[in-house]
């Protein structure tokens, strides 16, 4: 069976929501919006896609050669779609909660966070390395059960398309029953933060349930506004330093490794490792900062 | 084969006019802003975006568009205009503020952030040439 791409049919959709976006940020006069800022995204985005052109047919190579050693013959029915679409989420889950405590990953999916602003346009701002970090075998298991590949593509595809509207200011909340099982602007918010309590949570792709059942978790507060970006922002609005800035910092940091236990942990540790123990990661910071606070209730 | 690379180069093309159409369009409609920050502001992103920083005092550069935070401890950030935001970074304790003709210049040692001149212009307070090389 052959099945569209569903990303393609979205674009148009995505430029006139950026353009409805822009209105109202100006109307509103809630979010922001920098046109600097905004050509680096898309022209990430526009890249990501010649990317995932020019390593789509390896990447189909690899799923089709995988599925000759499927366990099971799982066939198209809207049942199968349903559930390949729930596991696909699942995946989804492994591979950016993987993106943000694996560095390897992270050199990869920190293109996604590296704006400091939060609107559709960032929705865009994605890796041209994905195919380099090997992301994609995240989603080998759904193939080796028995998915056909057709159809583990084409749900991939409605997924990347659900978790475009979450990006956005302009959505304060949804009904409680929607924010309690489904990825919201809300929720995702949180995931761009950088505020000590905001960092490496809320990592689900269309359902928050995986983070509810993961304990990784954590709600929006309006006292504690998300701050976006990474720990530390980019200096410069360049695409292509942002493309490639963590290989490189991984490059720089494997040279000056001193032993190969120093460079496996610059590779496979959390963002902000340091083999001295006077680490950056994202626990590391939420530790100090809830010292902090506690120091001060005292 | 010939046909799909050409549609795909086609599709290529007018994405980059997309995008030069949605940044112009951004542009228009006043997205192009270039903050200027007073010393509140300043002390107050410091502190926001470096944890563990207590921001003390503050010395601006022209029209805001810059600063340098010391915190409590004694320790010194600097705020790096981006486009309509900031970029902050600690600064080594010692010898990496140097004052120089168009103001003091920052010596940051990163990829794309080597060093860089905040216009501030002199004189410049006691807590501050404490750090200078």
């Amino acid at each position: 069976m052959t099945l569209p791409d569903p990303v393609t049919y979205a674009i148009p959709l995505f430029v006139l929501a950026i353009v409805l976006e822009m209105l109202l940020v100006r109307k509103r006069r809630t979010g922001r919006y920098d046109w600097r800022d905004a050509g680096v995204s898309l022209t990430l985005g526009l890249g990501s896609t010649v990317a995932g052109l020019l390593s789509g047919g390896a990447i189909l190579a690899i799923m089709l050669g995988a599925s000759r050693f499927a366990l099971l013959e799982i066939p198209f029915a809207w049942w199968t779609f349903m559930l390949c679409f729930m596991l696909d989420d699942l995946a989804y889950y492994a591979f950016h909660r993987s993106a943000h405590r694996v560095r390897w990953f992270w050199a990869s999916h920190v293109v996604h966070h590296s704006s400091q602003h939060y609107n559709l346009s960032t929705a865009l701002r994605q890796t041209w390395t994905g195919f380099f970090s090997a992301s994609f075998l995240f989603r080998l298991p759904l193939i080796l059960i028995g998915l056909p590949v057709e159809m583990v593509f084409f749900v991939g595809g409605l997924n990347l398309v659900y978790q475009f509207w979450i990006h956005t200011e302009q959505i304060d909340r949804m009904p409680r029953w929607f924010e309690s099982v489904m990825n919201t602007p809300s929720h995702h918010r949180v995931h761009h933060g950088v505020n000590p309590r905001y960092l490496d949570r809320n990592y689900a792709g269309v359902f928050i349930l995986w983070d509810r059942l993961f304990g990784t978790f954590e709600p929006e507060r309006s006292e504690d506004r998300p701050r976006y970006g990474i720990v530390k922002n980019l200096p410069v609005l360049n695409p292509l330093w942002a493309a490639f800035h963590e290989w490189a910092a991984i490059a720089r940091d494997l040279r000056g490794a001193r032993s190969l236990r120093d460079a496996a942990g610059y590779v496979l540790q959390p963002p902000g490792w340091r083999p001295d123990s006077s680490h950056d990661t994202a626990d590391a910071i939420r530790a100090r900062w809830s010292a902090e606070q506690g120091e001060m209730k005292a | 084969m010939r046909l799909a690379a050409t549609c795909q180069t086609v599709q290529i093309l007018l994405s980059l006019l997309a995008i030069l159409a949605l940044a112009a369009f951004a542009w228009a409609l006043g997205f192009h802003a270039s903050p200027r920050l007073d010393e509140a502001g300043a002390m107050a992103e410091a502190s926001a975006v470096l944890p563990g920083f207590r921001a003390q005092s503050a010395v601006l550069a022209e029209n805001g568009r810059g600063a340098l935070v010391q915190a409590e401890d004694g320790s010194l950030a600097a705020v790096l205009p981006l486009a309509d935001g900031w970029v902050v970074r600690r600064l080594p304790a010692r010898g990496a503020v140097q004052p120089v003709e168009a103001g003091l210049r920052l010596r940051l040692d990163e990829p794309m952030l080597r060093s860089t001149i905040l216009r501030i212009p002199s004189p410049h307070p006691d807590w501050l040439e404490g750090h200078f090389a």
